[in-house]
């Protein structure tokens, strides 16, 4: 079977709030699949979900024609599905080859009784190691600043350290939890660039975003999520034009006029939040 | 690597090599000599002390696990060794074989009680270990058949090391000197090998380093089976030592010694380790001239010390590496 992620009538219940119900997509690999939809859509209970950070309530997810439900997370980052994290989650203290280096620990494991009484064989373990943690850094232009502990990067590199630690376990399955998310404009296009850079015949990666600009840009397919249901599907083109898809993120164009008649009344001017800021072309 | 020299006239390796002769000198033939019994046994205690911290650094320095019951494998190990070579059921099993014993059973029992407790952290964690260093006291108190209970076991088998006799506290000293110097040497390897830095990550961010595809289930395990072992060959030193072992060498308020040595010199850091055996072990010994007050003047230094280092006495990147790196070892 072609390497696929696929949901299947996957469903996630937080007590009475269904988060996700009934959701069936397919991820492929070669392109960019994007997840989109506005706030509380159940984008990240997705990605939450195939990356084991809580159980299904319901159906399942096959990597492969596998079913890898219910795995715990090391076991799926080790099968292939790798992630970051909306929320920086990086070892602050320690430096950024040491952040790529730990990803071969699972690997290696067998060796680490070597490491720890043979010094000869310790130290040339050390000096490989760099020199693939090298490698993976400088597919981001971190190389450089290997020795530097992430505490001490700007925003920028560590969102992107972050990425070039979700590839270090040489994944099948990377989910990018918004990547540009305080980024400015100039390090957005950078990264964007980066990830079509990424992309490669044996790589499903699927991006979370709420940047219209870059999902459209990056984008060959994507889903669109509301209140926890797969609302659309389609190539950028096809959901620019898909009038559920504005409603769901605008609101239908009574309630915008609405909207706009209630700030009126308002003493100062408000400016109205349509969606998440996005502007539709 | 070309930094200007210090001791100009020198090389760099005369100079190193120099010192370290001296230290050698000093640690192994000097204070051997000079040393009055009374000294001598002060400073088997100081090393004992030290092996403990070597052992408890690695669950509560490096893996951040916060364990109150390390003595319990202290006792595993001063049990193992008094039951195994004294009168008590006339077993007389040579020293290294019950020291083998002694630390695997400790490790064991360093899985038995790490696998439950594996999804508790910080306070939890602290009290169910807390817990855990009891239990063994109690049973052990209690099982008069097997430990002889509160009476203790007395008349254990003088060490005998491939023929050589441990029979003076200079012979100790000797012993555990090279004892120490071997297991903070394998410690500060392990530190420095990828699962130490494994363990620093985890430490961070459990979280994500199980999304990099790390068990932490695993790495913990290791930890407190890796760091119960170790106490376990302390424990095996200490009876064979004292030729002598009872409930009390075991209560808690040495589990907490341990964790002070631990955190009051810097967590996670071997030298730290050092001087945090030294401030426990020393001091009590040099304020012993002030008798009553001796244990009040001890904990109020502990106060302050924690009031103005909080991070411990050495700040964790002052450590065995650095000071390789500064000297020019590495």
């Amino acid at each position: 079977m072609a390497l696929v992620l696929q949901f299947r009538n996957v469903s996630k219940k937080f007590g009475a709030l269904a988060a996700i119900s009934d959701l069936n997509v397919d991820f492929k690999p070669g392109i960019i699949t994007s997840v989109i939809g506005p706030n509380g859509a159940g984008k990240s209970t997705a990605i939450n979900l195939a990356g084991g950070a809580y159980p299904l309530s319901g159906g399942a997810i096959f990597l492969d024609g596998r079913d890898i439900t219910g795995l715990p997370p090391y076991k799926l980052a080790q099968s292939g599905v790798s992630r970051t994290f909306q929320n920086l989650r990086l070892f602050e203290d320690m430096t950024l080859i040491e952040h790529i280096e730990v990803c071969e620990l699972t690997r290696t494991f067998r060796q680490v009784p070597l490491e720890v009484f043979w010094p000869p064989a310790a130290r040339r373990m050390a000096v490989e190691r760099e020199k693939r943690a090298m490698a993976v850094l400088d597919k981001f232009d971190l190389a450089g600043i290997g020795h530097v502990r992430a505490r001490d990067l700007p925003y920028g590199h560590r969102k992107l350290l972050e990425i070039a630690r979700a590839i270090a376990v040489r994944p099948r399955v990377l989910f990018l939890d918004e990547p540009a998310a305080g980024l400015n404009f100039k390090e957005t296009r950078a990264l964007g660039e980066r990830l079509l850079a990424l992309r490669s015949p044996d790589l499903i990666i699927v991006l979370i975003e709420h940047d219209m600009d870059m999902v459209m840009r990056l984008s060959d397919e994507i889903y669109v999520l509301h209140q926890g249901r797969l609302l659309a599907h389609g190539t950028p083109d096809q959901i620019k034009g898909n009038t559920d898809v504005q409603t769901a993120y605008l609101g239908s164009p009574n309630d915008h006029q609405a909207l706009q008649a209630a700030a009126r009344t308002r003493e100062s001017r408000v400016r109205i939040r349509t969606g998440e800021g996005v502007t539709w072309h | 690597m070309n930094q200007p020299h210090p001791f100009p006239g020198f090389s760099h390796a005369i100079v190193r090599w120099g010192v370290l002769a001296a230290l050698v000198g000093v640690i192994f033939f000097a204070v051997p000599l000079m040393a009055k019994v009374y000294e001598l046994r002060v400073l088997n205690n100081l090393l004992l002390y030290m092996l403990l911290g070597a052992g408890l650094t690695i669950v509560v320095g490096y893996a951040g696990l916060l364990d109150l019951g390390f003595v319990a494998f202290y006792a595993i190990g001063a049990y193992s060794y008094a039951i195994l070579a004294s009168a008590q059921f006339d077993f007389h099993l040579p020293f290294l074989l019950v020291l083998a014993i002694g630390t695997i059973l400790a490790a064991f029992t360093g899985l038995l009680l790490g696998y439950p407790v594996m999804r508790l952290r910080g306070d939890y964690l602290a009290i169910v270990t807390l817990g855990f260093g009891e239990i063994i006291r109690i049973i052990i108190n209690n099982w008069n058949g097997l430990t002889n209970g509160p009476k203790g076991i007395a008349r254990i088998d003088r060490p005998d090391l491939l023929g050589w006799q441990i029979t003076t506290p200079r012979d100790l000293y000797l012993f555990l000197l090279v004892v120490v110097i071997l297991v903070y040497t394998l410690v500060f390897r392990l530190e420095r090998s990828l699962l130490g830095k494994a363990w620093r990550a985890m430490r961070e961010d459990q979280v994500a380093l199980r999304a990099s595809g790390v068990d932490t289930t695993r790495l913990k395990l290791l930890a407190f089976a890796l760091s119960a072992s170790i106490g376990g060959a302390a424990g095996v030193f200490f009876a064979a030592s004292q030729r002598f072992v009872s409930p009390e060498s075991f209560v808690l308020h040495e589990s907490i010694l341990i964790v002070v040595i631990v955190v009051i010199g810097g967590v996670a850091n071997l030298i730290g380790t050092v001087i945090g055996a030294f401030v426990v072990v020393i001091v009590p010994e040099l304020l012993r001239g002030y008798q009553d007050y001796r244990m009040l003047l001890f904990g109020l230094l502990l106060v302050l010390g924690i009031i103005l280092r909080p991070e411990g006495l050495v700040p964790q990147r002052y450590g065995i590496g650095w000071i390789l790196k500064k000297t020019g070892w590495r």
